[in-house]
């Protein structure tokens, strides 16, 4: 098999957190992870064509003034409607999903759950 | 067919509301114009849908009005129905069917029209009279689907409420059996400990009058002694092994194995034996072999162990031959075929069929010739299950008997065998030590006590009877190491480590080193999460006692540990990314010490959340779920605006917390 590898978008201000899923994602073999600190350098770089964007709830955390990831999946999904966007949070709150998903992302994962980090590859497998 | 004169039909049909105000002689031409018909019990009269343009009244009998298998109304003698379809050509709205024998008069539309026309004033009554009943029924039908509307609720209702209780009832058996399993892990965990604990007075004790010199007599007697001691502990650790496996929850270890060195083990362990029976042991381990593989080196020592000795038991002259043949090598990985045999008195074929079932021996006349529990054979049977093989027999009486299994290995981590141990004699680098003993069981302290004195040059040792006396040494006085049993009344040796710990420099620095008759693996676990650095099985070899403690003294200079086992896999093992992670983690955690000091003086809320929540995930990739908790409490708190005023307490805590763990990942 010579499938090229999907081309994974990480957006994340935590350093660890993206620097640990990036890690994780390229140790499987299949994945070319890029990692993004704001959103709004994730938009940038839309033009690259990724196979699919993970993209954290809460982005402001250590950025001030930051888009939140909300905002930024709204923007993400109009420039191009077809990218699927994974939203990670560390809220088990079924409001916030329930709004990620209607706001057009395909899964909402909850980071700090065991099995995250494989709940996400199977996402991106199945994309 | 039922006759019913036009005279009888004019005078039911008088009765209807639709035609009291009209003429006798007209109704009695409305009435020998119908037709009369019969209906049988569910049969339709018309379906909803169908086409129609006739009114009709029901002579005798009852129907009723439904849509599908919904019944709306009911109808009885001297109702009508149907008479919408005078006045309009749309299709029927409801199903009409009959529920007994159903008689029915049917006036068509141009009939009744006929009729009526002639008298213009009669039939404007009577269009009057349809709109008013038209209405009727589309108020009967909004009625009635408002009812099917409260009944489909409470319905629902009642699902949800019976799903639920399904779901709690559910809930509560798993409950119990969690309860029940734990209970049960709990009593096997007791058990090993309270057999453990007088054993290790009696090993130890015995251990120590060797050492004062005993008379020649009082030295045999010693020995059996011990020897009687060690197959006692021989046969609980098969019982624990064989209720583990039964239970379930033995796993195999994954680490570097070295199959030389295994063999190399049992020889030096059974040396003795063979010799004092004058039997040759052949050993045979292939040479190409992979030095390092990946696998459990204590079950397959347990194994070879088991077989070897087993055999030697068994043999009285002759030989007992073990050997490792490499059958084929895929890259890295490969499988090997391990043999154990002798030329001992062997079995019968109908011995064989239960040679592996627990607590069998050949016979039971071999239990008091050659001894042993008769677990060993079932044991090895599982753990080569475990290891993806199977345990094969063959033998004869008076022959001999020849154990085989193959075990396919990854490859273990790169680098050959380690290094012998380190040259410098530890006993002399343990000279001078002061050592804390904490140990309630004043005989196990004794034994300690005595054995450390024996052990150690010039060392001098301190006892404390609780874990609450041992915090007190430890921050009172200095010493060069801490023996601390775990259960201790007062204060555990847990607790009283977590309290050391939190000592001003250097002396939460002191290492401790867990002193316990519980030896499972989730027990060592949870001594090494208290911040303990290394555990003594009770009761403990005075070998295991100077390399725990040369261990605790002389760490390898730094290899780093992952702090959880995501970690460990994440980095694949490797040190220097486990490293990265480390300084990631600690980088994040001072950060986020620095932002919620900036945060707790003016009680910044929103930024208090924010750091919590982003250091939340970390915790629990690193194993920190008691920090994780605590950043969830506070979350929790401020975004439900609860307990707002336990939030700088909680905060405060939490820093605590984050500055231990920085610490702990910094060495």
């Amino acid at each position: 098999m010579t499938d090229q590898k999907k081309k994974i978008f990480v957006v994340d201000d935590d350093q660890m957190f993206s620097s640990l899923l990036s890690d994780y994602l390229g140790g499987k073999g299949e994945f070319v992870v890029s990692t993004f600190s704001t959103g709004e350098e994730c938009l940038k770089h839309l033009d690259q064509g990724p196979d699919a964007v993970i993209l954290d709830y809460y982005l402001d955390s250590n950025v001030p003034d930051a888009m939140n990831g909300l905002d930024i999946l709204k923007l993400i999904h109009k420039a191009m409607p077809h990218l699927q966007v994974i939203m990670l949070s560390s809220q088990e709150r079924y409001g916030v999903a329930l709004q990620t998903i209607a706001s057009g992302a395909v899964s909402y994962v909850i980071k700090d759950k065991d099995g995250a980090f494989e709940e996400i590859v199977g996402l991106l497998r199945a994309l | 067919m039922q006759q019913i004169s036009p005279e009888t039909l004019a005078e039911k049909l008088s009765q209807m509301d639709l035609f009291q105000s009209v003429p006798e002689e007209m109704l009695l031409n409305l009435a020998s114009q119908s037709r009369i018909e019969k209906f049988y019990p569910d049969e339709a009269v018309f379906l909803k849908n169908d086409p129609g343009a006739s009114l009709y009244l029901i002579l005798k009998g009852t129907a009723r009005v439904h849509d599908e298998d919904y019944t709306v109304a009911k109808l009885s003698t001297g109702q009508c129905f149907g008479e919408v379809a005078l006045l309009d050509d749309s299709p029927r709205s409801m199903s009409i069917s009959a529920n007994e024998p159903l008689l029915v008069a049917r006036i068509d539309r141009d009939v009744f029209f006929g009729v009526l026309g002639e008298h213009p004033n009669v039939m404007q009554r009577i269009v009057i009279q349809l709109a008013s009943s038209l209405r009727r029924q589309t108020e009967q039908t909004l009625k009635h689907l408002r009812q099917r509307e409260e009944e489909l609720t409470i319905l629902v209702e009642q699902r949800t409420a019976e799903l639920q209780r399904q779901k709690e009832e559910a809930d509560r058996q798993r409950l119990r059996a969690e309860q029940s399993e734990r209970a049960e892990q709990q009593f096997l965990a007791n058990m090993s400990h309270e057999i453990r604990t007088p054993m290790n007075a009696v090993t130890g004790l015995t251990n120590i009058l060797l050492h004062k010199n005993p008379r020649e007599d009082q030295l045999k007697y010693l020995h059996h002694i011990r020897e009687a001691a060690d197959s006692l502990l021989i046969i609980l650790n098969d019982i624990l092994d064989i209720s583990k496996i039964q239970a379930g929850k033995l796993e195999l270890e994954r680490t570097d194995l070295h199959v030389a060195h295994i063999f190399e083990q049992v020889r030096s362990l059974l040396s003795f034996q063979t010799e004092e029976k004058g039997l040759v042991l052949n050993i045979h381990c292939d040479p190409r072999i992979p030095e390092t593989l990946n696998g459990d080196p204590v079950r397959l020592k347990q194994i070879v162990l088991n077989l070897t000795s087993n055999a030697v038991r068994f043999t009285e002259k002759g030989h007992v031959g073990m050997k490792a043949e490499l059958l084929e090598m895929h890259g890295q990985s490969c499988r090997i075929h391990f043999e154990v045999e002798d030329s001992g008195i062997g079995m019968s074929e109908e011995q064989l069929q239960f040679v592996f079932e627990n607590f069998r021996q050949a016979t039971s006349s071999t239990t008091r010739k050659y001894g042993g529990t008769g677990l060993g054979l079932s044991i090895s049977n599982e753990l080569v299950r475990l290891f993806g093989g199977t345990l094969k027999v063959a033998s004869k009486p008076g022959e001999g008997s020849r154990f085989w299994f193959d075990i396919a290995f990854e490859p273990g981590a790169t680098g050959s065998v380690e290094a012998p141990q380190n040259a410098i004699d530890p006993h002399q680098s343990l000279r001078g030590l002061r050592i804390l003993l904490a140990e309630d069981n004043l005989l196990n302290q004794m034994v300690a006590e005595e054995m450390l004195q024996l052990l150690l040059p010039e060392v001098t040792i301190v006892t404390a009877l609780n874990g609450k006396e041992a915090v007190d040494l430890a921050r009172d006085q200095t010493f060069d190491v801490i023996l601390m049993d775990v259960t201790m009344p007062e204060m555990d040796g847990l607790e009283a480590t977590t309290l050391i710990r939190q000592l001003p420099q250097p002396k939460c620095q002191t290492p401790v080193i867990a002193f316990t008759a519980s030896v499972t693996t989730k027990e060592v676990q949870r001594c090494l999460q208290h911040g303990m650095n290394g555990c003594i099985p009770k009761p403990f070899k005075e070998e295991e006692m100077i390399n725990a403690l040369y261990a605790a003294l002389y760490p390898e200079p730094s290899q780093p540990v992952a702090p959880s086992p995501f970690i460990e896999e994440l980095a694949g093992g490797n040190p220097e990314r486990i490293q990265r992670y480390l300084n990631l983690y600690i980088d994040s955690a001072q950060m986020g010490i620095t932002r919620l000091q900036k945060a707790l003086p003016g009680n910044d809320r929103e930024e208090i959340r924010k750091v919590v929540h982003t250091l939340k995930p970390n915790f629990r990739m690193f194993g920190l779920e008691d920090l994780a908790q605590q950043a969830e409490t506070i979350e929790k708190a401020i975004l439900d605006r609860q307990d707002e005023e336990g939030v700088p307490l909680l905060v405060e805590v939490l820093l605590e917390g984050l500055r231990e763990s920085v610490n702990k990942m910094s060495k």
